[in-house]
């Protein structure tokens, strides 16, 4: 009842300058959901504003919430203590990357409560996003990373860069043995991402992966051999798409799709933002998208005395923020995660029958391989390596008037 | 080596008798279909390139031209790089540049194409990234 609703926006400035700066006060910056018939829905999970606030509340407070922070030590032992004005797509990608951490280890059910004991997963999972040096994707690690990505410590990143950075690190993080791929170019290679997923190289090593004994595993259930090696190996895939929408705003014939991401069960949501304001966005009501946003400075947490680290700051109490579609900023990642193989071909089927609704035109394009062209470099003489560049001048190698003529 | 065209006015607005111009490269390359690629006018990331107009096989898939593109400016495959159609949406990979010709050709003949990377996010105007020369250098040269 604390809260504004839209139609009282023009009171909102008296109300804030008039009150006293507390908890309840600061509620106030937040409008609640708007009175709508219309279906919420939050990664995946559909909810009705009438007869399910509470329990939309609690899906959004349960997602890990990254902010700018300060004091925290320094990056590179003499770089920057806050993020503050540069980090918020870092902590963008810290909780995209979070929300495939939970589905993994802690499942799409799992809610945070307030108070409650939580289960020793949760603080892994935590913990791998602390703001301290040796966190798997900690700011530290992200902002120093991202100099590889011709980014140096400070500077801005877009959803790309972030993407890039985040498959680098999760490559460390064997506990959550993800594999992680980023489809560039607006199309998604199945093939690609099945090679990834059934690689077993990271548990080539016996000792490395001592539960890939199928008498373990399988015992008592009936599957073919072929069918059991295939699940054995299959890693949850965390699926990055970077596009880019429109060139100055997004254009309108995409928005049907982009609110079908947030309607799959594979949905991680999505980052991008408005100009210069990076958001997580988790989903979405009506003609507004539903986001968390990292543009508050908190201070950094650490473990208390009893080795406990304090987690309030990392879960967002009140309700989230919304902004109209049409405002997004074009570049943007959609983020899924498919757990298993059967996942990642029933989310396949989702995106073929996506592109068969009238009005919705594709993000990106879902093929079974590369074309040809990509993967022979017999057909067109054209291999991905250095020597392109070479090659290159004999496609070019003709002119008329001012034209490039290719010869492919 | 033809002066950077991508930094000064559009292609339209620079050149007038367009029409014309498609009129008479058709007729000598009936097979070949007339591609303007300019870079967007905000891009910050990306070079520019040295050619605007190209002539393009009918039945190239667009992910061949994008595959050129890219290796032309010395892109790391790990970079951005998308290609709006009439500055609006992403094409199709897979179709033929006749397919996307057929569909989208300006009526002054010409297919346009407009590339840019992604945009970066932040409010702290001090360390914008687009002011620093270092970081396009370690960009073009790829990690």
């Amino acid at each position: 009842p604390a809260f504004l609703l839209v139609s009282a926006l023009c009171d909102f400035q008296e109300v804030v300058v008039a009150s006293t700066l507390t908890y309840d006060t600061l509620r106030f910056e937040y409008e609640e959901f708007p009175e709508t018939k219309e279906p919420v829905w939050i990664l995946g999970r559909e909810y009705s504003v009438f007869t399910e606030k509470e329990e939309i509340l609690l899906d959004v407070t349960s997602r890990l919430w990254f902010t700018y922070r300060k004091n925290f030590p320094a990056i590179g032992g003499t770089g920057p203590t806050s993020d503050t004005g540069w980090g918020c797509m870092l902590r963008c990608g810290q909780m995209i990357f979070a929300q495939a951490l939970v589905c993994r280890h802690l499942g799409r059910d799992w809610r945070w409560i307030k108070g409650k004991r939580q289960m020793d997963n949760y603080f892994s999972v935590l913990n791998a996003f602390i703001d301290k040096k040796d966190s798997y994707y900690s700011i530290h690690q992200i902002a120093q990373m991202g100099v590889g990505e011709g980014k140096s410590i400070g500077q801005w990143y877009g959803p790309n860069t972030v993407a890039q950075v985040l498959k680098k690190l999760a490559a460390f993080d064997t506990w959550s043995s993800l594999a992680v791929h980023i489809a560039m170019d607006n199309t998604v290679v199945m093939e690609e991402i099945r090679r990834l997923c059934q690689s077993n190289l990271p548990c080539a090593g016996a000792a490395a992966c001592p539960a890939v004994e199928p008498d373990v595993l399988y015992n008592g259930y009936p599957e073919e051999a072929g069918v059991r090696d295939r699940l054995s190996l299959w890693k949850p895939l965390v699926l990055l798409i970077p596009l880019r929408l429109g060139l100055t705003e997004i254009n309108e014939a995409y928005i049907e799709t982009l609110k079908h991401c947030f309607m799959m069960p594979q949905s991680l949501g999505v980052i991008g933002g408005k100009p210069n304001s990076a958001h997580y966005f988790i989903g979405y009501v009506g003609e507004e998208l539903i986001y968390l946003d990292p543009h508050t400075t908190q201070p950094a947490v650490e473990p208390n005395d009893s080795g406990c680290l304090p987690d309030e700051s990392f879960h967002c109490q009140h309700p989230p923020c919304r902004m109209s579609i049409a405002e997004l900023d074009p570049s943007i990642a959609v983020g899924f995660f498919c757990n298993t193989e059967e996942d990642f071909n029933n989310w396949c089927q989702q995106i073929r029958k996506l592109s068969l609704v009238r009005g919705a035109l594709p993000m990106f394009e879902l093929v079974e391989r590369q074309p040809s062209h990509f993967s022979n470099p017999d057909v067109l003489n054209l291999t991905p390596d250095s020597s392109d560049a070479d090659r290159l001048e004999r496609f070019f190698d003709s002119e008329d008037e001012d034209f490039e003529i290719l010869s492919l | 080596m033809q002066p950077d065209s991508s930094s000064s006015r559009p292609f339209k607005q620079r050149r007038t008798a367009r029409m014309q111009e498609v009129a008479e490269i058709r007729m000598k390359y009936p097979n070949k279909i007339p591609v303007v690629v300019e870079r967007y006018q905000k891009e910050k990331t990306l070079p520019p390139l040295t050619r605007t107009k190209y002539l393009v096989s009918q039945d190239l898939p667009l992910s061949q031209f994008v595959v050129t593109l890219r290796t032309r400016l010395y892109l790391a495959s790990s970079q951005t790089f998308y290609l709006l159609v009439n500055n609006k949406g992403l094409p199709n990979m897979s179709i033929t540049m006749q397919e996307l010709y057929q569909d989208n050709q300006d009526e002054d003949g010409f297919l346009y194409l407009t590339y840019a990377s992604q945009e970066m996010f932040g409010s702290s105007p001090s360390i914008n990234p687009s002011a620093n020369p270092v970081s396009l250098g370690m960009l073009l040269s790829g990690p």
